[in-house]
């Protein structure tokens, strides 16, 4: 299992190199000079040309993307071209922010999701399962951020429960993070419901399901033992699309409430051109999705007996060699 | 006479997006302890149908009985609380299923599989016990018990069907349900296993329903057969009045006529003509009708009635006639 | 029973078509769809373009009445022209971009998955590259280094979704590259191009149809969300999210002003999520139905 586990480390590579690749040539490709964009609109030719030089922006794309990966390798991720500081430190303090939302939207997606979704699959048909069903389709087809502002005006502005937005000023409390966390997870939570609910019942109409209790096993021991771990394998791999999703989501999110996260950040720095700045935002969601999709992988291996033996085999004949 | 188990006149429908879909209509049956009831008839003549209902596994809430008694040593299985069919189950009728490829869960040790049946019944046995069981279990299908560990997908597909039979004589019950347990298989290892269940019937003195689209399954186990054709029993009989006898139905005549077979006597190669009705219209008349060569207007009509010469059920206006075959 | 067999072209789509009929609910989406675009294409006849710029300080903030429906916001320009012109926006970016990501990505898919080999795999790299990364975050980055606009806002959208129609073609594909009927078109010396659009595409056109009005309903939700966020659609013009963002700070006096636009959104994504459903039940009835 170690061996995969390594194994797997190494398809990270490719998957973080693509997503800064397609970004880097995203900023590159799109119009608008950051040198222009920087100086503004009534700087000489002359300044502009020479911190073009100083970025070395005339080099070819190709020369300048292995320049940055060149830098990364050695831990260093440049300098904001904006404001002159190290990407890393502006990083250090946004990274906080924006694993807290993703990691509790996370949370909420596989507690409250799935357990929802499996029920309404076990109740198929039953009043439980509608109304659960009705919530998820009208949960994924809201606009969350207009939910979002539905919930200000009762929580935030009538109820005065829960602050509208992030503090500029002054220390952020849990209350700071209902509304965002709410916002980031409640589409994704109600897809999942949707989705594991499909699977579980393709689950509990399958032949081994019939086996079970054609053992005379009670209907739980069918369900908790049999049909759950069996369900387990498609929605291991459905979180992980989700995480994907949720990479996107908390920008949205991040950007509507104000919190200063490296999606907000990410936003201002793609639209001023702020290459190593928008790179290393980028960086970061990459190697989260990667990290994520690898965790998801693993996990499939363990409760998948066919693929677990193959690893399995393969190092009690190297221990036996 | 004691029979095991009987079915009289049961009706099964589905509800599907297409409209109710009439599975099983007016079904009887009876197995004797300790004998084979073959039941044989082509896809979808509510074969299987029948054989879930006994148990109650249909699919829920598509299928529903719609009529009809399940008597299991006299009690009416349809009538039975959740908790007894539970208790019933795996204990005193076992059911072996079609595909062994998806019929096992994949997730457990084959082991713990078949030990699962007496950890459910046999409550009061130890660990130990049941693990040794388990594993004479695995060694009487054949299975040696160093592969106590393996998971379903280590096993060849003959060795799952196996296994299942494991599972299904864990408590030694006193009605197998076998629904085509050798389809999904190769020839060879069919015999095998038919073999196998042969065997294993005597040793343990059980009763099996065996269903298959097989007559030749049909002739080498079993002692009764079942004629089943769009969800109506058309004739019931030994084996030697389905094979050997002088009269059949005109169906069973069909399908004997499709196997190509000098044991037979049958020189000619008549495969039945014509497609089984629509399920999911009832027909007034006789249901092999419009595919019988003898078929006149009165079948179109009138449904047939069941008659009788001694334990020989042929339903078939053919014999309305003949006073030696009783209603 | 095999799967990805050729039906007779007429007789699965009106199969398909009579099960889609059976799902009430997705009829309801599908009327709901059919209103909404009516709405759309009818727009001038409905509300004059006038009324949708038309600042008025005089009538400022009115609440919903006769004379103004949905009521006025705080330039005084009528929201109802102003919703109803809106779904023009919304609507039409959200299919489009769909459309054009699908006939892009069948393009791709189809070379990929039929070529097979080389060229197959050199494009499913590229293809998992961008894949990797989530479609409302290249969405969002592509808007943001493009700047705001109508034309923009298209590029964005169409390119984050070409990835997912790719995958759905190649998959569709593969399946049915090597079933006995594409072998035998091949053995009869049929050109790939031919069997490329006689054979594969009709064979992939329902699964393509279902991610089509699936990815639909997120691209309008996306659209409404950048152009909220100010990535999309610019402040006069009254796209939903733009409306949305506009009224934001009048939504505690005037809830109408952020209720109303929202309620586009949310029956606009309803209608093609449950036509979507509607449609993946119609084409695989296995999945609803009642097995055996």
């Amino acid at each position: 299992m170690l061996r995969y586990g390594g194994k797997r480390l190494l398809a990270l590579i490719p998957v973080i190199l693509g997503i800064t690749f397609v970004i880097f040539a995203v900023l590159n490709y799109t119009p608008g000079d950051p040198a222009r964009l920087l100086l503004g609109f009534n700087a000489t030719e002359e300044s502009v040309e020479a911190l073009r030089r100083e970025w070395k922006l005339d080099d070819p794309f190709f020369v300048r993307y292995v320049r940055y990966l060149g830098g990364v390798i050695q831990g260093d991720l440049g300098i904001s071209w904006r404001y002159g500081v190290p990407v890393a430190k502006e990083l250090a303090v946004r990274i906080p922010n924006t694993l807290r939302l993703a990691a509790i939207s996370v949370l909420i997606m596989i507690l409250i999701g799935i357990p929802m979704g499996l029920i309404s699959a076990v109740k198929q048909y039953s009043l439980l399962d509608h109304l659960m069903l009705f919530a998820a389709l009208l949960l994924t087809s809201l606009p969350t951020f207009w939910l979002a502002l539905m919930m200000m005006i009762k929580f935030s502005l009538e109820l005065r429960w829960l602050p509208a937005s992030m503090p500029v000023y002054g220390a952020v409390t849990w209350k700071h993070w209902v509304l965002p966390v709410f916002m980031c997870a409640a589409n994704l939570t109600a897809s999942l419901v949707r989705t594991a609910r499909s699977h579980m019942l393709e689950v509990i109409r399958s032949d081994f399901v019939r086996t079970a209790r054609a053992k005379g096993a009670t209907e739980f021991r069918v369900i908790a033992y049999h049909a759950l771990r069996n369900v387990m394998m498609p929605v291991v791999t459905l979180v992980g699309i989700n995480f994907n999703l949720l990479m996107g989501g908390t920008v949205i999110t991040e950007q509507v409430f104000g919190v200063s996260g490296v999606g907000s950040l990410l936003i201002s720095s793609v639209r001023t051109k702020d290459v190593p700045m928008a790179m290393g935002c980028i960086l970061f969601i990459a190697v989260m999705i990667g990290l994520v999709n690898l965790a998801v992988d693993y996990f499939y291996v363990l409760v998948t007996p066919r693929l677990r033996s193959r690893y399995e085999k393969k190092k009690r004949k190297e221990a036996g060699a | 006479m004691e029979d095991l188990l009987r079915i009289e006149n049961l009706h099964i429908s589905y509800r599907t997006m297409e409209g109710t879909v009439y599975a099983v209509n007016g079904v009887n049956l009876s197995v004797e302890k300790g004998e084979t009831l073959g039941l044989v008839g082509e896809t979808g003549a509510g074969k299987t149908t029948t054989a879930l209902s006994i148990l109650n596994l249909l699919p829920k809430p598509a299928a529903s009985v719609d009529q009809g008694r399940i008597l299991f040593q006299n009690r009416d299985l349809l009538a039975a609380s959740k908790r007894e069919i539970r208790k019933i189950r795996g204990d005193r009728i076992a059911m072996i299923f079609q595909d062994p490829m998806t019929s096992l869960n994949t997730s457990f040790r084959i082991g713990n599989q078949v030990a699962e049946v007496l950890r459910i019944h046999r409550k009061e046995l130890g660990k130990r016990e049941i693990e040794e069981r388990t594993a004479r279990l695995l060694e009487t299908v054949g299975i040696g018990r160093e592969r106590w560990d393996d998971y379903p997908h280590q096993l060849s597909g003959g060795m799952k069907q196996r296994v299942m039979i494991a599972m299904a004589l864990a408590c030694s019950p006193e009605l197998l349900l076998a629904d085509e347990p050798t389809t999904a298989l190769d020839v060879t290892i069919q015999a095998q296993v038919l073999q196998l269940m042969r065997h294993l019937k005597e040793e343990f003195g059980m009763a099996m329903m065996l269903i298959t689209h097989d007559l030749g399954v049909v002739a080498e186990n079993c002692e009764r057969v079942a004629v089943l054709y769009a969800g109506e029993v058309l004739e019931t009989g030994t084996a030697e009045e389905i094979f050997d006898g002088p009269v059949r139905h005109p169906y069973t005549e069909g399908l004997l006529g499709a196997i190509p077979s000098p044991d037979h006597k049958i020189s000619r190669l008549s495969p039945v003509a014509g497609q089984t009705p629509d399920p999911s219209k009832l027909l007034p008349g006789c249901v092999f009708a419009p595919r019988c060569p003898h078929c006149s207007k009165r079948c179109l009509e009138d449904k047939p009635k069941e008659r009788q010469r001694g334990g020989h059920r042929i339903k078939c206006h053919l014999f309305a006639d003949k006073a030696e075959w009783r209603e | 029973m095999k799967r990805g067999r050729p039906f007779r072209k007429r007789g699965r789509w009106q199969a398909v078509w009579r099960r889609f009929c059976r799902n009430r609910l997705a009829v309801a989406g599908l009327v709901l769809l059919l209103f909404l675009i009516g709405a759309a294409v009818f727009a001038p006849a409905i509300a004059d373009y006038e009324r949708v710029i038309h600042q008025d300080s005089a009538n400022r903030l009115i609440a919903p009445c006769a004379a103004y429906p949905f009521g006025t916001d705080a330039y005084g320009r009528d929201l109802f022209a102003r919703v109803i012109w809106g779904s023009r926006y919304s609507l039409s970016l959200g299919i489009g971009s769909v459309l054009a990501a699908m006939l892009a990505g069948a393009v791709i898919g189809s070379a990929a998955g039929f070529y097979g080999g080389r060229t197959d795999s050199m494009i499913m790299r590229l293809i998992d590259m961008i894949m990797a990364i989530p479609g409302t975050l290249l969405a969002i980055t592509i808007a943001a280094a493009l700047g705001t606009g109508v034309g923009n806002l298209m590029i964005a959208m169409s390119i984050s979704q070409i990835p997912t129609f790719a995958r759905v073609v190649r998959s569709v594909v593969w399946t049915i590259a090597s079933e006995d009927y594409v072998e035998a078109a091949k053995t009869y010396g049929s050109k790939t191009a031919r069997l490329i659009t006689r054979q594969i595409w009709p064979n992939a056109l329902g699964p393509l149809i279902v991610q089509a009005s699936l990815s639909m309903a997120q691209a309008v939700l996306t659209i409404s969300s950048l152009s909220f966020i100010g990535l999309g659609i610019p402040a006069p013009s009254p796209e939903w999210g733009t409306i949305l963002a506009e009224n934001k700070s009048y939504m505690r006096m005037y809830g109408y002003l952020c209720t109303i636009p929202g309620f586009a959104i949310l029956l606009s994504v309803i209608a093609l999520n449950l036509i979507g459903d509607g449609l993946r039940d119609a084409l695989d009835p296995k999945l609803s139905g009642p097995v055996r």
